[in-house]
């Protein structure tokens, strides 16, 4: 992909919460008017649609009439996913403006006309629920055990990065903790959920849906009073690699060659990004992504962060709006939204000042076995 | 090398005669190719050699804890009994990961790179390990 050759135009984020009670065709509906009023186009101009879901009415009720629509899912990892798609599509010359939709209600489960309550015991993959292994905090808590017990990571480095992305979070009024701070005792003291993960340790599922619509660089060009953030490089890389090597546990995903492709994409260094969002449902993420990243050596996360490293005048700000454990659960769009809102200066209380060029991650869906996951890699620039 | 082949088709479930040789005689298999030496579990192609040269084998039901997580909340009724509980990933002494629970052990005694092995004698389902206290 040549670096900048595509463009995201227009992104649309509805309210972030638990319990809206509206569904998830109707959040992505909404989603998709903010986006459009956003870049200043209306539904006719989508010809590409892609979304995060199976779905089937989606263009029928949001009254859409693309040459395509195209479900994608790769869990966590689907929002870059979904970019690439969209790129991909947009270079090819299959469409010119592509909607990358996502909504989902899973906290809204069992109320009236919203479905069942989502069961955990349907989150557990094959063998090893077999014997209890439920929930993805069991599956990022075997990384964690392997880092603490081969670093001497502890659990007051986790509460470090749920503190900071707190702190982060409680002047950004669209985060489920804004103006709710915690202290690293307040950690301590949460109670025990999958060892070696308290409660704050972990990020709660949120309704809500957001949409960006993505184009060429040339119409985004054309497009006046709009604030183009650029797709600058991609790369993806998949867990199971480590599977077949027997080295998973050290690695929280395969980040290296999605990191390198990404990277030779965009023709940066590490050293040139402003600001990363990482995909982060449980603390652990946060420290494995900084180190295999290489914003700092193996098994130094935990200090890193608890130095103030990804604070707003630390080295790398991360998670700004406080990521998915304080911010909201949008799944890979999380980090995606926050890329975008601060490459166009609309970060409010956690703006890091002059921001040019953000890093983000997703990662998601077992490739087998539990802690097989794909990871993708997506560097954002405010000027192609 | 050359490719030893398209191995036929496999009828049924590929891991069957793992469950069928733990549930008769508490036998614990591996998936070896017979090619390179390399064993897998559950049922899986050789990264080189494709499924041809895959055979079940029989193994040592030894292996060491990698890592481990302890449940302190139940997520179904039916774990509630079973809370705290420990799950463990083994790193079998064949190579392969097996994912399991660790019994006849109090969760904060266990630790990664603790000895343990397949626990025989007592019926279960699904092949549990226990600490090797012999080694």
């Amino acid at each position: 992909m040549k670096r900048g050759a595509v463009a995201i135009v227009g992104m649309g984020v509805t309210e972030q919460r638990r319990g809206i009670g509206a569904r998830p065709l109707e959040l992505r509906r909404q989603a998709l008017e903010y986006a459009l009023a956003d870049a200043g186009i209306g539904r006719d101009a989508i010809d590409g649609y892609i979304h995060a879901s199976h779905e089937r009415e989606d263009l029928r009720y949001l009254g859409l009439s693309p040459n395509f629509s195209w479900p994608v899912q790769s869990g966590g990892a689907t929002a870059p996913c979904s970019f690439v798609m969209a790129a991909g599509a947009i270079l090819s010359g299959q469409a010119e403006m592509v909607a990358c939709a996502y909504g989902m209600a899973p906290s809204s489960g069992g109320m009236p006309g919203m479905g069942e309550k989502m069961s955990f015991g349907a989150l557990g993959y094959g063998y090893p629920a077999q014997v209890g292994m439920i929930g993805a905090a069991s599956a990022h808590a075997l990384h964690a055990r392997w880092h603490m017990d081969r670093y001497g990571t502890t659990s007051r480095h986790l509460g470090a990065v749920a503190v900071q992305l707190r702190d982060h979070a409680v002047g950004r009024p669209d985060a489920i903790t804004f103006g709710q701070p915690i202290t690293i005792e307040d950690h301590q003291a949460s109670p025990m959920v999958v060892d070696p993960f308290r409660m704050l340790d972990c990020c709660r599922d949120t309704d809500g849906g957001a949409v960006f619509l993505l184009t060429t660089a040339e119409r985004a060009r054309t497009m006046a009073g709009t604030r183009p953030v650029y797709l600058l490089g991609a790369g993806m890389g998949h867990n199971i690699g480590n599977w077949h090597r027997r080295d998973v546990y050290p690695h929280h995903d395969d980040i290296a060659p999605a990191k390198a492709r990404a990277f030779a994409q965009a023709g940066l260094t590490l050293a040139d990004i402003d600001t990363a969002q990482f995909y982060d449902p449980f603390t652990i993420s946060i420290i494995m992504q900084l180190e295999q990243y290489g914003f700092c050596a193996p098994g130094h996360g935990g200090p890193f962060v608890a130095d103030g490293g990804i604070g707003l005048s630390g080295r790398i700000p991360s998670n700004t709006g406080g990521g998915q454990i304080s911010g909201f659960y949008a799944a890979g769009f999380t980090p995606l939204i926050e890329a975008i809102r601060q490459l166009r200066d609309e970060a409010g209380t956690t703006q890091v000042k002059g921001a040019r060029f953000a890093l983000t991650s997703g990662h998601g869906l077992n490739g087998g076995v539990q802690n097989t996951w794909s990871h993708g890699t997506l560097i954002l620039g405010a000027d192609a | 090398m050359t490719p030893p082949g398209i191995a036929p088709l496999v009828k049924g479930d590929p891991d069957a005669p793992f469950w069928e040789a733990w549930a008769a005689e508490e036998r614990f298999l591996l998936h070896r190719c017979a090619i390179c030496g390399r064993h897998d579990w559950p049922a899986s192609c050789c990264v080189e050699h494709g499924l041809a040269a895959m055979t079940w084998v029989e193994a040592s039901g030894g292996g060491v804890v990698d890592t481990y997580t302890v449940f302190h909340r139940a997520y179904t009724a039916g774990l509630a009994s079973a809370v705290p509980y420990t799950v463990a990933v083994v790193r079998l002494d064949e190579g392969p990961y097996f994912h399991t629970r660790l019994v006849e052990v109090a969760p904060d005694a266990v630790c990664t790179g603790m000895r343990v092995r397949v626990r025989r004698g007592a019926g279960d389902a699904f092949p549990l390990f226990i600490p090797d206290r012999a080694f």
